[in-house]
């Protein structure tokens, strides 16, 4: 059962095309990690699942509901779909607190104490309850990235996107980043995630696929990927990563 | 030979210059100022123009073409007059272009082809054409309107003619002022219940809607207060009457002392504190050279401010606030206010009133009769007078509203039966009745007597005269353009991945422009739109080309009165610094409140 399905998906900017005709499938619960040079068109992929960036052709079906210019259907993906980014970007005006409340009150109409409630359940989670009341810019950037996972997660979504969530983190921080994620893969959650930590592929992913130049060049089980590629662009990739 | 080089280093002793050119330049700098002075008295004495602050209690002797008082009976009340017209456009002005700014800012910012070309030309116009012949354009647009004619009288919804502008608006009767005081405290309360119930729902994580709550009691309190509640805030009118005839009784002496005394105790405070930032582990108590000047550069501007109090300066000021000649407390605009409370009237409906007035405009109503002879006491419900309307055309069925007013000790109690009637002839009484607060009304073109004159009925719907609407429109207008370009850039420099952020949460275009864009967006937007609200208020001296009685334009003709150039000139400057100065401390305190908290 597949919980997104994207059919040819292309997309241009102005005569640019960032992506050639994307198809592919994930299933329930699967984590799937997208690698690939930078500019080969996997943050503007899993941008278009939640409709930051509008594809142009083809079919993106999140959840049974297809995404087209329809505001509502648009609207209930979002919901479905948490994200988080390279550059963290939570509220700096808010505290850590109010950045994972606003959207459960406002979205979600859910009031203050119950929001307030699952906030602290999350942070826990992600093992920073003590931070908050403090603003996000009186944090270190793993702490902040760990809170953007809370804040997404508040949604209570079925998909999760990772872009990048460690190219801006020094290496010491990484690591209690990548574990929160390890954490949240093995509770069942659906998983995409573009990153350059083979190391969390290999041992998260239940599938890794690699993008060059907009297109998806190979889709494989982490073994498969690593020990025996497919295609020599894979093997060029791994050579320069590895 | 050595005592040569000892000299010679002396001179070129780095400490030594320091201090001598400094005090050098100070003293270069008090001479300048004190010839100026000296210069300014010697020239005015020549003219036989003393500098003197007599014409402030001096009937001018001239009217002003608008404001509270158009027949000023004292200098001081004459720039009175001109700083609330000069206020009256500022304190409208600035919410009007903030509205308007902000509405235009992020219509640049709209994807909207058309909205957004719109919005960029009339930036461009407005930007590119002076403001001084924006106002002049205005001026020049109501002006080609037809003069009011005699034809005219009558009762409109919407009325535009070479004498300015008129429409429908909620009018403030005498007991407004207690009204507004009302509203404030009510708006206070709502806000403490909506935190005491926001506070109760975090404790205990029950649902115990705030906002319904707070609202709710607003609005329950505020149908009390209009039909008669806010009366009770006239406790405050009491004590105001203490407090300005307190200030009223102390001389000016106690003034100038005591203003001196606080520029002496800020001076001592804000050195102590000085020095002692100096003792701490850091500093180790080193002075440098500058901290010295800091400290006799202190002193030196306390005691110029103490001189200055002793001086006719200090003493005029003083004045201001003494009973002397002249009386700070009735001539404000908060006479209703305060004196207004202790004339039973708006403590208790039925009190008495004053009768001390003539009808006025009952063009139509040819016969009157006063039943309460004028200067008697009548109580509300009384009959106090008989109106027999007859249409002096001949005209049958035509409406006819009959309507007195009287001024008295408390200006323009309205007094009305309120019938409209559509016979030739009948006959009315007029009885006392008690008004709200505010009135809506529609506008009235009158006759002034039975001359030719005609005018916008005061007190009857809202009239803008040409002048006011030209300056108002055109610093409105002026600064909103300018505002914009704040918002837009106050927008723009919140980054796209905030806004990303906040669309992956599910939330809505309006709810992210509210919670998320526009709080972040108000940081950047606060200091420069200080700087606009300065500059609308600054700009409203542009009103004198405009004939627009403001202070400027106020002042100008006091001093070609009086011949008393350098007084003027010192109100102006000390009008708009004290203006200006509260916009930007307004700005600064909310600049602080809003600052990012960061490591």
């Amino acid at each position: 059962m597949s919980i997104i399905q994207t059919k040819n998906v292309k997309k241009w900017f102005g005569d640019f095309q960032a992506l050639k005709g994307i198809s592919m499938d994930v299933a329930e619960g699967e984590v799937l990690v997208i690698a690939g040079p930078s500019g080969s068109g996997k943050s503007t992929f899993i941008r278009c699942i939640n409709r930051l960036e509008q594809h142009q052709e083809g079919q993106i079906i999140v959840d049974g509901i297809e995404l087209t210019n329809d505001l509502k259907n648009i609207e209930a993906i979002r919901s479905e779909v948490g994200m988080v980014f390279q550059s963290f970007n939570l509220f700096p005006h808010l505290t850590v607190m109010q950045n994972i409340t606003l959207a459960q009150i406002w979205v979600r109409k859910k009031n203050r104490s119950e929001a307030e409630e699952k906030a602290m359940e999350l942070l826990e989670r992600v093992g920073i309850p003590e931070q908050a009341q403090k603003f996000p810019g009186q944090l270190s950037g793993g702490q902040q990235q760990r809170v953007a996972i809370a804040r997404a997660l508040a949604m209570e979504p079925k998909i999760m996107l990772f872009d990048e969530p460690t190219s801006a983190l020094d290496p010491e921080m990484i690591k209690e980043v990548l574990d929160v994620m390890k954490e949240l893969a093995n509770s069942g959650m659906t998983m995409i995630v573009v990153t350059h930590e083979m190391g969390f592929a290999k041992e998260v992913a239940d599938r890794v696929m690699l993008f060059d130049d907009g297109m998806l060049v190979e889709e494989n089980t982490p073994e498969e990927f690593f020990n025996n590629p497919k295609s020599d662009r894979t093997k060029l990739f791994l050579s320069q990563i590895l | 030979m050595k005592n040569t080089l000892k000299i010679l280093s002396f001179f070129r002793n780095v400490v030594f210059l320091k201090w001598s050119s400094q005090i050098v330049f100070l003293v270069g700098l008090l001479y300048i100022i004190w010839s100026y002075i000296q210069n300014a008295v010697v020239n005015l004495e020549q003219t036989n123009i003393a500098f003197s602050w007599g014409w402030l209690g001096e009937t001018p002797g001239v009217s002003i073409a608008e404001g509270m008082y158009t027949l000023p009976n004292s200098g001081r009340q004459m720039l009175q007059v001109g700083m609330l017209n000069m206020l009256r456009v500022t304190v409208t002005g600035i919410f009007a272009a903030t509205f308007l700014g902000t509405f235009l800012g992020i219509a640049r910012l709209s994807k909207n082809y058309i909205v957004e070309k719109t919005s960029t030309g009339l930036l461009e116009v407005v930007r590119n054409v002076p403001l001084l012949v924006q106002i002049f354009f205005f001026q020049a647009f109501v002006l080609t309107f037809p003069r009011l004619e005699v034809s005219d009288a009558g009762t409109y919804n919407f009325h535009v003619s070479a004498k300015g502008i008129a429409f429908p608006w909620l009018n403030r009767q005498p007991t407004a002022y207690l009204f507004w005081v009302y509203l404030l405290v009510i708006l206070i309360l709502a806000n403490r219940i909506y935190k005491w119930r926001v506070k109760i729902l975090e404790r205990e994580g029950r649902e115990t809607r705030p906002f319904l709550w707070s609202i709710g009691i607003f609005i329950g309190l505020l149908i009390a207060g209009w039909y008669g509640g806010y009366r009770v805030m006239g406790v405050i009118g009491f004590l105001a009457k203490y407090i300005s005839t307190g200030v009223d009784l102390l001389p000016a002496i106690f003034y100038q002392t005591l203003f001196s005394s606080i520029a002496v105790f800020i001076g001592f405070r804000s050195t102590k504190k000085f020095i002692d930032t100096k003792k701490s582990e850091e500093a180790q108590g080193i002075y440098s050279d500058d901290d010295y000047f800091k400290i006799i550069l202190n002193v030196i501007v306390v005691l110029l401010v103490v001189v200055l109090m002793f001086s006719s300066v200090g003493l005029g000021l003083s004045n201001f606030l003494v009973g002397d000649e002249i009386v700070f407390k009735a001539d404000w605009g908060v006479p209703q206010f305060f004196d207004g409370v202790n004339n039973k009237l708006y403590w208790n409906p039925e009190a008495k009133i004053v009768l001390d007035a003539q009808l006025d405009g009952m063009k139509r109503a040819d016969i009157i009769n006063w039943i309460a002879v004028p200067g008697t006491e009548v109580t509300k419900g009384d009959v106090v007078a008989i109106a027999t309307a007859k249409d002096l055309k001949g005209d049958l069925n035509q409406e006819i509203s009959i309507y007195a007013k009287y001024t008295g000790v408390i200006e323009e109690v309205f007094v009305s039966n309120g019938d409209t009637v559509k016979v030739d002839e009948k006959t009315y009484d007029i009885r006392v009745t008690d008004s709200k607060p505010l009135e809506l009304s529609r506008p009235r073109v009158e006759q002034i007597g039975t001359t030719s004159f005609k005018k916008y009925a005061v007190g009857y719907g809202k009239s803008l005269s040409v002048g006011y609407f030209a300056i108002w429109l055109g610093v409105v207008l002026y600064t909103a353009i300018f505002i914009s370009e704040v918002v837009r850039a106050g927008i723009m420099a919140v980054s796209k991945g905030q806004s990303e952020a906040g669309l992956s949460l599910g939330l809505g275009r309006g709810a992210l422009l509210r919670l998320v864009v526009l709080p972040q967006a108000i940081r950047v937007m606060l200091p420069p739109m200080g700087n606009q609200y300065l500059n609308l208020a600054k700009n409203t001296s542009l009103g004198i080309a405009v004939a627009y009685p403001e202070i400027v334009a106020v002042g100008q003709t006091l001093y070609n009165q009086e011949g008393q150039t350098l007084p003027v000139f010192l109100i102006w400057m000390a009008f708009y610094s004290t203006v200006s100065l509260t916009i930007s401390t307004i700005i600064n305190y909310y600049n602080r409140k809003m600052k990012i908290v960061e490591r």
